[in-house]
């Protein structure tokens, strides 16, 4: 088990990590100078996922009808897109910006607050995630180590700030939260995100999780493939250098 | 002066662009529509198996290996996973890891086959990415609708024609991911290659 003071420990390494340059080690290719309590954190997310989240995503999908929970997708991607909105411009992406600004006003208003993705069915104007932790990417600031976060899973010093920093510009937080008192909107609506990203994910990750020899390694691997295409916004897929082995031999040969 | 620099240049422009297509013309194989036809047949042998009525779980392993092996370029995916550690491992045990890592590739897909219900998948694009390889973007639409799933193809051709290899879902590298995670199997075996080997070997066939 994870005692109070190891916590207190990790916590700490995590705020010098996000303090310090964030120096990439050359010697280690996976950027993952704490992996041993990173794997102490993640076997206990596991346990957590599997034993809670797992079943709780699971009934969601057998008890609620798939237009249903596509609404649910739709509201919460809308409650997130003046933040995109945000960090679009915070990103100097003009037309990313524009692409949240109109799916937020059409899907608001003709899609039933943010029910329906009306806008969506232009293929101009699909959804796109963006977020502060990608703007910290865009401005050049290095992710830093790999760290597994205590419920929260997956992330690095960049993106832990990231976090941080949505949370402080949110406008739908501010709107809804901080002016009204209502202080269970924030609580909720991460309960509402959580189990739909996991009801999303349910199959994908029973199959990283039943094929992998080593689940921790795919999933570092995963996270950081993600986070670099989120991060470059590009359709394209990036072609990694896959040498040609039979050529090269013979021509050592 | 200025003629002679100028009929210099044009002659210079014309020797690179020979040599610019002789070098393409020496190495280029296969066509974009090549690599299309290749990968439309992959997909029509692997629905006629899948449509199969009654297959057992063994047949259909049985015969998705065959497509495996005849379509995929294991030895190239193989030998790029494994990274710098190939040049470290002896003939043996490459030969056993090429084994080991087929049977883990071909079981995954069997497993991932077998929910399948009705699946098809939509040419959307290729792109010549080097003198040998394409890459092929689809779409993999479920039958119950949702959203569909982005698979690009990486197809590399050769003299003995057109082999996949590599796949790209949803942005994410098959290679790169199995490389990253054989590596740190090997690294957390001390650098050797004989702790992946035993890691492949005892794995848990009917997993998941």
């Amino acid at each position: 088990m994870l005692s109070v003071s190891r916590v207190r420990s990790i916590l700490a390494l995590c705020v010098v990590g996000l303090l310090s340059a964030c120096a990439t080690d050359p010697n280690d290719p996976f950027n993952d100078p704490y992996e041993d309590i990173n794997r102490e954190i993640f076997a206990l997310n596991d346990a957590m996922d599997q034993n809670v989240l797992v079943p709780v995503a699971e009934a969601y999908r057998d008890t609620v009808p798939e237009p249903v929970r596509q609404s649910v997708t739709n509201g919460l991607r809308n409650l997130n897109t003046p933040l995109i909105f945000i960090n679009e411009v915070l990103q100097g992406d003009v037309r990313g910006a524009e692409v949240a600004f109109n799916r937020f006003w059409i899907n608001s208003f003709i899609g039933i607050g943010g029910l329906f993705d009306i806008a969506g069915m232009d293929p101009r104007l699909e959804y796109r995630h963006e977020d502060f932790g990608q703007t910290l990417a865009v401005w050049g600031v290095e992710p830093g180590p790999y760290l597994v976060l205590p419920l929260l899973g997956p992330s690095n010093p960049r993106d832990l700030a990231g976090i941080v920093g949505d949370q402080l510009m949110d406008p739908v937080r501010w709107v809804i939260q901080v002016e009204t008192d209502w202080d269970a909107f924030g609580p909720s609506r991460f309960a509402a995100t959580l189990v739909d990203r996991r009801e999303a994910a349910l199959d994908a990750l029973a199959e990283v999780r039943a094929s992998s020899l080593d689940y921790y390694a795919a999933i570092r691997s995963l996270y950081r493939q993600t986070r670099e295409a989120e991060i470059n916004d590009s359709d394209e897929v990036e072609p990694v250098d896959i040498p040609n082995y039979d050529v090269l031999e013979e021509d050592n040969g | 002066m200025a003629e002679m620099l100028g009929r210099w240049r044009r002659t210079l422009t014309v020797l690179l662009v020979l040599v610019g297509f002789g070098a393409t013309g020496a190495q280029a194989q296969g066509t974009a529509e090549g690599a299309e036809a290749f990968l439309s047949d992959i997909g029509d042998r692997t629905i006629a198996v899948l449509a199969t009525p009654d297959l057992s779980p063994e047949d259909l392993r049985a015969q998705l290996e065959q497509i495996f092996v005849d379509t995929f370029d294991t030895r190239t995916i193989g030998r790029f996973v494994l990274g710098r550690y190939w040049n470290d491992a002896t003939d043996a045990q490459r030969e056993e890891y090429l084994e080991l890592f087929q049977a883990l590739v071909v079981d995954t897909y069997a497993r991932r086959f077998r929910g399948y219900r009705g699946e098809h998948f939509n040419l959307v694009g290729t792109r010549q990415i080097s003198d040998t390889d394409y890459l092929i973007t689809t779409q993999i639409f479920r039958p119950n609708g949702g959203p569909a799933v982005n698979v690009d193809w990486r197809i590399r051709a050769s003299g003995n024609g057109y082999a996949v290899i590599d796949v790209v879902v949803e942005r994410v590298n098959m290679t790169i991911t199995y490389r990253n995670e054989f590596g740190s199997i090997i690294q957390r075996s001390g650098g050797n290659i004989e702790g992946l080997l035993d890691a492949l070997r005892n794995r848990d066939v009917n997993a998941g």
